[in-house]
């Protein structure tokens, strides 16, 4: 009986985590696999914008510089409103989490046919997420301390009690984490998802499986992608508040 | 599940490259193409601020010319009214001119007319009696059958009709 249903199925096997390729350097593993999607990510998003820098125009502009014009645009309005006069300098830094974190999570959806995925997404690979979360929170500290001064920086964990520092500082801990975990976990399970229609479906169903999924890991790659970005530049303007709690 | 390495929840040495990527997309970003859009943003925000104080500035010409225009207008109106007001002021002057100089002239050609009447008429007055008291003594002579040569009573009778004639006219014309 199980024999007949496994014969149905695209996949028997659901394998969490795997890798496509791997190698060794210094006796560290490299994720072969989730460096070139990563780099073709990259290019994608660099792609984009070279191509809008070399018919860049003051005048009427184009699609593609239309397209960055409202993405930098909405997130300057952000950044303005969330952190003030000083969130000029950090446009690039949530432009460029927005956009390449949109472009990684979408990765996924160009099937290879290859289990795990030629071309996963970087997002649901832990390295990413966490060195982008840590990126951010040392500027944020970074920022912190250069706007409230070391004294204030650290006077801030003893607000609004002192009793709080322990909290405060478990706080301080978690948002790295969090920031890390929410898009990671997001994105590798709707990977995941993929493997679990692929293993459940029988193979003329996975299709299906796929055309109704696929839509949806979409909107949680997009809303994920925000999610962070937003996240950033309120970590920032928290850390570079100066108002007394 | 096997070595520590393998367990896909922690990083691996694939976090240095990812790390790397993503520095460098924040360095491209911040140094070569974020600029470029702010540069034209604020370029067309200045050129559309720039158009709308030209705009502005039109727009305050226009209605500096428009005030002009109407008071132009106005003055215009008032003077073709004086103008009006003097020819119509002018015009009855001429007229009563006209009408004066006219009544002088038609004055003057009565007067004219009368005064050669009466010298035709004096004229006429003295022919009748000239020739009406010789027709007359003629006449009577041949009827007396003497001559009548007495001018100065032949003259008195012939007076004495023509003022009986001219009474007799004039009772006839009153």
């Amino acid at each position: 009986m199980t024999f007949g249903i496994s014969g149905l199925l695209a996949e028997t096997t659901i394998d969490v985590g795997g890798h496509a390729a791997r190698m060794e350097i210094f006796g560290m593993t490299i994720n072969l696999d989730v460096v070139w999607a990563t780099l073709v990510a990259a290019a994608i998003v660099l792609g984009l914008g070279f191509a809008m820098r070399m018919r860049v125009t003051s005048g009427v502009p184009g699609k593609l510089q239309l397209f960055w014009e409202t993405v930098v645009g909405s997130v300057g309005d952000i950044a303005e409103s969330a952190i003030g006069p000083q969130s000029r300098r950090f446009v690039p830094l949530a432009t460029s989490l927005f956009l390449f974190i949109l472009v990684c999570n979408w990765i996924e959806i160009i099937p290879s046919g290859h289990n795990p995925e030629w071309f996963p997404a970087p997002t649901s690979d832990v390295n990413l997420p966490l060195a982008m979360a840590l990126t951010v929170i040392f500027l944020v500290h970074w920022n912190s301390i250069k706007s409230r001064g070391a004294r204030g920086y650290f006077k801030h964990y003893l607000q609004p009690y002192p009793v709080m520092l322990p909290i405060n500082i478990i706080e301080e801990i978690t948002k790295p984490i969090t920031l890390t975990f929410r898009l990671f976990g997001n994105i590798f399970a709707s990977v995941l998802m993929v493997s679990v229609i692929t293993a459940l479906l029988p193979i003329f169903l996975v299709p299906v499986g796929e055309l109704v999924w696929k839509p949806f890991a979409l909107f949680i790659g997009a809303i994920q992608a925000f999610i962070f970005a937003l996240l950033t530049i309120i970590y920032l303007g928290i850390g570079m508040s100066t108002d007394e709690h | 599940m096997g070595s520590i390495a393998e367990i896909f929840l922690l990083p691996n040495g694939t976090f240095f490259v990812e790390l790397a990527v993503f520095l460098f997309i924040v360095y491209a970003m911040m140094k070569w193409i974020i600029p470029p859009i702010n540069k034209a943003m604020e370029e067309r925000q200045t050129q559309i601020r720039t158009s709308l104080e030209a705009a502005e500035v039109a727009r305050a010409d226009a209605a500096a010319a428009d005030t002009e225009r109407r008071a132009a207008l106005d003055e215009g109106r008032r003077q073709a009214s004086e103008i009006i007001a003097a020819a119509q002021a002018d015009r009855t002057v001429i007229v009563e001119g006209a009408r004066r100089e006219a009544a002088d002239a038609a004055a003057l050609v009565t007067a004219r007319a009368e005064a050669s009447l009466s010298a035709e008429r004096a004229s006429t007055l003295a022919s009748l009696h000239r020739e009406v008291g010789a027709l007359a003594v003629s006449l009577a002579s041949k009827v007396v059958g003497e001559s009548l040569t007495d001018d100065a009573r032949a003259r008195a009778t012939v007076d004495r009709f023509i003022a009986d004639l001219e009474a007799q006219a004039n009772g006839a014309t009153n």
